[in-house]
């Protein structure tokens, strides 16, 4: 399957190995970051097709993450999706210096974010 | 088997290390047979694969008998034979097997037996040798025991990572367990549309299941759970996002039946099902309660993916999805009751209130019929003119409070008698505002005596300041009114009413709800007065009782 990188970034474990194994088994090359300054150092050495990104994370914020990616010119084309508690708003103007193009809330169906991220990757 | 290509994957890893330490590796089966021999090149190689050296090597494995830590063996004068074994499932199912060559043993006349016996040149095999021969016996044994110990922890984490794996499927399924749920649960606000629910519910577990096919078959209370008719409710039903799914699960429901008629009530596995365009399927069935009792089943078959077999997930879901849905139907049968009933309460009280007249048997409800015809001519939606409806069947609830002998005057009105009246807007409003499922429709109460020109009663409005409700509800009254005979006039005659109606409009009545008035068809207007005059005839022609 010629399908490319995604870099998961969530402090929580479990998380990265739910969304990460369903990856790797759908043939996606799976990168994982605890934090997110850890997440954009990676994203910025390995350049990943997507991000999916934790919002809560130490050191650095999946929003601040995503801005960060979006105003670095060699990361600024990776479309993010993002992981929050349930209830979580993010403000409009938040969410338009980013490349967030889905916020889905904890516990997901893994199921609904493969499906997601092949929509994500035909809209490309 | 996931996890013996984790403990597959620990040996491999421990074979590479061995390698890179400049340890040959050999792999055995437990009893001595040869599986693998190590690759290296030119004289090395003949000698580290010669029959000689197997046979030294097989004999020592086989000395081990299968035990899980083998002891190291000394072979050919000072080389050092080191056991590793495989384990499966806590079993050792064979060997990998380092030769630690030792300095010294290249010296030795077992060597040269060896190379002789081999055809080989000593000495230039001793010399492609030396760059492996770098541990004397001692340094052995401790390699020996370095390696072991790397091996029970490679073990151990070849376990833990299968463990994880199993974890971690186990963890998503829960997370989608919990994403189903919570959809369930925000798919339940509506409550008078359990069928729309139901079949949100088999649409969920179809995305959220490898089934192809999810129905919910309803019989007894649950079927009337979802349908108004009493009529032909003997006949179960069945709800699904497939439209096809009779024909396909016509020998499923047909198990389930024979299933259920001789089992008590619970979750059921049909195997061997013949799904039509699937073949033999295995099918999972759920019960579904409503108020306790039996009230049909939730179905799904056509299983796809790696695994045709129903697993405890599935059923879990299905489970947890069957509560919901006998809730649902729970809670939408108590609320038809409620709703039911609160409608009877209604209609009773505006039959008492036509009775205090004769002339005017049965005006509300046809109040109640015109307004709700109105309002849907003018494209209200329906939950709307439903509330129509019922502001038009109480709107005059306030005529309980005017004496009869006013009310049925056949005279002119005095002042004074007109201004009784014109109290009865006011009146119902009084009676009917503490009752909250009526605090909607108020509004056509207080006012459906006002004038769009602002000179009714009670509160002189006009134009849109007159509740749509009341414009309404003033249209369907002023031509009831018009239709109907009166104590103090004939009716008139429908042409008449009409024309006066056009009259009226932009004075009286809201120009634009009498324009949908006048698309109506009248046909269900007429067959009700004819009822009701049908009825005063009934009631004048009983013999009063005497006091």
């Amino acid at each position: 399957m010629p399908n490319g990188t995604i870099l998961i970034a969530d402090d929580e474990i479990h998380i990265r190995h739910v969304v990460g194994q369903r990856l790797r088994s759908a043939g996606y090359t799976v990168i994982e970051a605890g934090d997110g300054k850890e997440a954009l150092e990676l994203a910025l050495e390995h350049i990943p097709d997507m991000v999916i990104s934790d919002l809560q994370m130490p050191t650095m914020s999946g929003l601040e993450l995503c801005t960060q990616l979006r105003d670095n010119a060699s990361t600024s084309h990776i479309p993010a999706i993002l992981l929050t508690a349930r209830g979580y708003l993010i403000e409009e103007s938040h969410k338009h210096l980013t490349n967030v193009r889905a916020i889905v809330a904890k516990p997901f169906s893994v199921r609904e974010i493969l499906e997601r991220i092949d929509s994500l990757r035909v809209a490309a | 088997m996931s996890k013996d290509r984790d403990l597959a994957a620990a040996g491999s890893i421990v074979r590479s290390r061995c390698t890179e330490l400049g340890l040959p590796m050999w792999r055995f089966d437990r009893e001595g047979e040869e599986i693998e021999a190590p690759d290296y090149p030119g004289l090395a190689g003949l000698w580290l694969s010669c029959q000689a050296l197997s046979c030294e090597l097989s004999k020592a494995v086989a000395s081990w008998k299968g035990t899980d830590q083998p002891p190291p063996i000394e072979i050919l004068g000072g080389c050092v034979v080191i056991g590793l074994p495989d384990m499966r499932r806590r079993r050792c199912v064979g060997y990998s097997v380092a030769l630690a060559i030792s300095p010294a043993s290249l010296e030795s006349a077992c060597f040269r037996a060896l190379c002789s016996t081999t055809n080989l040149d000593p000495n230039a095999t001793r010399q492609a040798l030396l760059p492996l021969a770098h541990l004397d016996a001692a340094s052995a044994s401790t390699v020996h025991r370095l390696l072991q110990w790397a091996v029970s922890d490679q073990t151990e984490l070849g376990e833990a990572r299968g463990a994880l794996g199993g974890f971690t499927n186990q963890l998503t399924d829960c997370f989608e367990t919990i994403d189903l749920l919570y959809k369930l649960g925000r798919s339940m606000n509506d409550i008078t549309r359990p069928e729309q629910f139901i079949t949100k519910a088999c649409d969920l577990l179809t995305n959220a299941t490898r089934f192809i096919i999810v129905a919910a078959q309803l019989s007894g209370d649950g079927r009337r759970g979802v349908s108004n008719s009493d009529q032909g409710d003997h006949e179960p039903i069945l709800i699904s996002t497939k439209p096809n799914a009779d024909s396909l699960l016509a020998a499923a429901l047909k198990s389930l039946e024979i299933a259920a008629a001789t089992g008590t009530p619970g979750p059921v596995i049909l195997n061997e099902v013949q799904i039509p365009g699937l073949g033999a399927m295995q099918a999972l069935a759920l019960p579904i309660f409503c108020k306790g009792k039996p009230a049909g089943h939730l179905v799904a078959t056509g299983k796809g993916g790696d695994d045709p077999q129903v697993s405890s997930y599935d059923s879990q879901l299905f489970e947890a999805t069957a509560s919901y849905i006998g809730a649902f139907l729970d809670n939408s049968s108590s609320y038809r009751t409620q709703r039911a009933l609160f409608l009877g309460t209604i209609e009773a009280l505006a039959a008492a209130i036509d009775a205090k007249d004769s002339y005017t048997c049965g005006h509300s409800r046809r109040v109640a019929m015109l307004s709700m015809s109105i309002a849907q001519a003018a494209g209200m939606p329906p939950e709307q003119a439903e509330r129509v409806r019922i502001a038009g069947l109480v709107h005059d609830v306030g005529k309980i409070g005017v004496p009869e002998a006013v009310l049925c005057k056949p005279g002119r009105l005095t002042d004074d008698e007109f201004a009784q009246i014109k109290k009865h807007p006011e009146i119902g409003h009084r009676i009917l505002k503490d009752l909250p499922s009526l605090e909607d429709v108020l509004p056509g109460v207080l006012h459906h005596h006002e004038r769009i020109d602002g000179r009714g009663y009670p509160h002189g409005l006009a134009g849109d300041a007159i509740p749509l409700l009341a414009r309404i509800i003033g249209v369907a009254d002023t031509f009831d009114a018009m239709s109907s005979n009166r104590a103090y006039r004939p009716a008139m005659p429908r042409e008449k009413v009409l024309a006066e109606l056009q009259r009226s409009a932009g004075s009286q009545l809201d120009a634009e709800m009498v324009r949908a008035f006048l698309t109506l068809d009248l046909t269900e207007y007429d067959r009700m007065v004819a009822e009701s005059a049908a009825q005063a005839v009934a009631a004048e022609s009983q013999p009063r009782l005497a006091a």
